[in-house]
């Protein structure tokens, strides 16, 4: 019960913070196994089951748009932040300061 | 065809028609970026074993066409309690359940109002009607995604041959059967709790009183209709047990229309109320043999109809059994093909 609570905490709190990252990270154009990585460079692990299919939602919202182009002989879709997505991250991560600096605060 | 490429048709084969090829050709680069990341840190091929630890981290296809297809919902009480791969489904048994209740309502209110009685009770059965309905949905759901949860640690990708050309595997026709179970009930309540009152104040504002084919056909439908819930409940547990399907289906019509016949033969579903006086009496029976005669046609078309599938189904099923005695016992068809157990 413990484990799972736990668990269940710890996505909670890994939902967003993927969010904010994968659009942090696509200020730069990447395809997808190529984003999972460099996120995975600096230290944050996503799931391949996750990844993916947030990146879709995350088109369908109008925060990403994507492109079909080939690299390296190989057809790839890249992603990118839309102006829409870039508004957004901009509010969502003056809200991730405001709530990192109280937590440094209050820890 | 390797592992991949199965894991793949998988995978679209769960996929709505439109947008299989788009998401089936990113998963294929995504893998296919990561097999050849691996292979050039190691320096070597990668083994069978080594792809499909690739593919299992990808998660199982059910579930990776889940995540794609939805739009990340879930239902979280306390903790999550359906995923987003079940939740579209789970969504789609709530509107129904919705629908349902509004006939109800609808079909309350006009029988009460015909009645001279307020519109008010139907919507407090339309309540209770909904609480179930939302109640055995999230149940049967919740059953069916902790399920998937526990087998998704042991699923196999190789496993994933003898529904891979299917566009129904395995999975999916669980989650039809659980959809099934859920509509079975919400007709059954339906069936047994308002709709007896409603006939019977519909006949009563005309004068008229339900007679004994009514409760003999009441009864058939009844029991069909649990004996059909089998059906479903041997897709979602006991999956090997498929050969005995065709039974259940000979049980459960045959229940139908045994009761039909002898509704037939009984031929009084409307019979004048008591207490009429002689005149008004045979005015009501007059009409009440019109009803019958009306109700006795459109059944017994009913019956012809349900025991010609019926008797299809039996050969079909007997013709079946007989092809699979007459084979080895590894040609039978798989119930598990895509190795989600």
């Amino acid at each position: 019960m413990g484990d799972d609570l736990y668990e269940n905490l710890r996505m909670e709190l890994r939902r967003g913070s993927v969010i904010v990252a994968a659009l942090a990270q696509l200020r730069t154009e990447h395809y997808g196994y190529a984003l999972r990585k460099a996120l995975e460079d600096q230290g944050l692990q996503v799931d391949e089951d996750t990844l993916y299919p947030l990146l879709r939602r995350l088109e369908a919202q109008g925060l990403l748009v994507s492109e079909w182009r080939e690299e390296d002989r190989r057809r790839k879709r890249f992603y990118r932040i839309s102006r829409q997505g870039q508004a957004l991250l901009d509010r969502l991560l003056a809200e991730w300061r405001d709530i990192n600096a109280a937590l440094k605060r209050i820890l | 065809m390797d592992v991949v490429d199965r894991y793949l048709q998988s995978v679209r084969s769960y996929l709505p028609g439109k947008a299989q090829d788009d998401y089936v050709a990113e998963l294929r680069e995504n893998i296919q970026s990561q097999v050849e990341d691996r292979e050039e840190r190691l320096g070597r091929p990668l083994t069978e074993e080594e792809r499909v630890a690739i593919l299992r981290a990808h998660g199982h296809p059910f579930l990776v066409a889940g995540a794609y297809r939805s739009d990340g919902r879930r239902l979280v009480l306390g903790r999550e309690v359906i995923g987003p791969a079940l939740f579209p489904f789970y969504r789609l048994a709530l509107i129904a359940a919705g629908t349902m209740t509004v006939l109800v309502v609808a079909f309350g209110s006009v029988a009460n109002m015909v009645g001279d009685r307020s519109p008010f009770p139907a919507l407090r059965t339309a309540f209770f009607q909904l609480s179930l309905l939302v109640t055995v949905a999230t149940v049967v759901f919740a059953a069916l995604d902790a399920h998937f949860r526990r087998t998704a640690q042991t699923w196999d990708p190789r496993r994933l041959h003898a529904s891979a050309r299917s566009s129904t595997t395995p999975t999916s026709r669980r989650v039809q059967a659980a959809l099934q179970i859920v509509f079975t009930l919400a007709f059954l309540w339906f069936w047994v709790v308002p709709a007896p009152l409603g006939f019977a104040r519909y006949a009563a504002a005309h004068d008229m009183q339900l007679g004994q084919a009514w409760g003999l056909l009441h009864l058939g439908l009844t029991a069909s209709t649990v004996l059909s819930l089998a059906t479903p409940a041997l897709v979602m547990f006991r999956p090997a047990w498929h050969r005995f399907r065709w039974l259940v289906s000979l049980f459960s019509s045959g229940a139908f229309i045994a009761f039909a016949a002898a509704a037939l033969w009984s031929r009084d579903w409307l019979l004048p109320a008591a207490g009429l006086d002689a005149l008004e009496a045979m005015d009501v029976a007059s009409a009440c043999l019109h009803i019958n005669r009306g109700i006795g046609f459109a059944l017994a078309l009913s019956v012809v109809i349900a025991a010609l599938i019926t008797v299809f189904e039996v050969v079909q099923g007997a013709w079946n059994e007989y092809r699979r005695s007459g084979t080895a016992p590894g040609a039978t068809e798989a119930p598990s093909g895509d190795g989600f157990r």
